[in-house]
């Protein structure tokens, strides 16, 4: 240490260490900002800050009711393309197809007129 | 246990009674926590928020200065873990090179400086000694005063806040800061 430097006193401490804290802390200190906030707003800080529990089991129905019906949507398309998957198809058997009454008709006089 | 919630009236009146009592201890503990006076500031408010909810929630409170205090010392010990303190801005002791536009009178910049050699020691000191460094001289609390927030005996208190200068005296001796404005 340097002999120039001269030992720190008591009372410098102390009116070093009051400075820097007053200096710190707020003056004046503001007010509670919970009732400031009441005053402006009517409704109960709860209702501001945390959600309302009335709310929250109304969205949380509404969020089963949407899964199940997406659910139940799923169920239901995937019996519709199952059933149609069963069930014949037009054209695709032998001799299932219709043939227009002007080609048979044609085709008989075809054969009549042969000998 | 429940009670009424709070209404305009006795309660709001209560309330008010305990901000002004305890406002300044929640700060100063959250401040000696963080030396950060408005995040301290922020931290007081929201456990009086707490308070005031737990309130309109219908819940006693048998001892309020106890649960603030309480809560306050959560509410800066998770700020620790909050993702602002990991990505939020720099604390302000990183402006402290940052010349202003502002010519600043003489005895201001020393004081200034003084300030900021005092605010690098005390960081570097035990959260425990700044407790007792920010009651005692942010709100002038006796040892008797502080050994009741802090929850030990005044003796304890004497001894702490005596060593704790002394290490301030000499670190600040060494860093040549001698004369104070």
């Amino acid at each position: 240490m340097s002999a120039e430097i001269s030992k720190i006193t008591e009372d410098n401490l102390d009116q070093l260490l009051s400075g820097f804290f007053k200096a710190a802390l707020p003056t004046p200190f503001p007010p509670a900002r919970c009732l400031v906030l009441r005053d402006e707003m009517p409704m109960p800080l709860s209702a501001i800050t945390t959600p309302n529990r009335r709310a929250l089991s109304r969205s949380r129905l509404s969020l089963a009711a949407s899964v199940a019906l997406l659910l139940g949507g799923c169920w239901y398309i995937s019996n519709q393309i199952g059933t149609q998957v069963d069930r014949p198809t037009v054209g695709k058997g032998e001799g299932s197809a219709k043939v227009p009454k002007a080609i048979l008709n044609a085709h008989d006089a075809a054969k009549k007129m042969t000998p | 246990m429940k009670v009424d919630p709070p209404t305009a009236g006795p309660r709001q009146a209560e309330f008010e009674a305990l901000f002004q009592r305890h406002s300044r201890e929640v700060w100063a503990l959250a401040y000696a926590r963080w030396m950060d006076a408005d995040l301290a500031l922020d931290i007081a408010q929201e456990a009086f928020m707490r308070l005031w909810k737990q309130w309109e929630a219908g819940e006693e409170i048998q001892n309020p200065r106890a649960w603030l205090l309480r809560v306050g010392r959560n509410l800066a010990e998770d700020y620790a873990k909050s993702a602002f303190r990991r990505n939020g801005t720099s604390p302000p002791q990183f402006m402290n090179g940052v010349l202003s536009k502002e010519v600043q009178p003489l005895e201001s910049l020393v004081r200034q400086e003084s300030f900021a050699q005092l605010r690098g020691i005390l960081e570097e000191m035990p959260v425990g000694d700044r407790d007792l460094l920010t009651l005692r001289y942010a709100l002038d609390y006796d040892a008797q005063q502080i050994a009741e927030i802090l929850g030990i005996n005044a003796t304890a208190v004497h001894m702490r806040l005596s060593r704790a200068r002394q290490r301030l005296a000499d670190r600040l001796t060494a860093q040549g800061v001698k004369t104070i404005l």
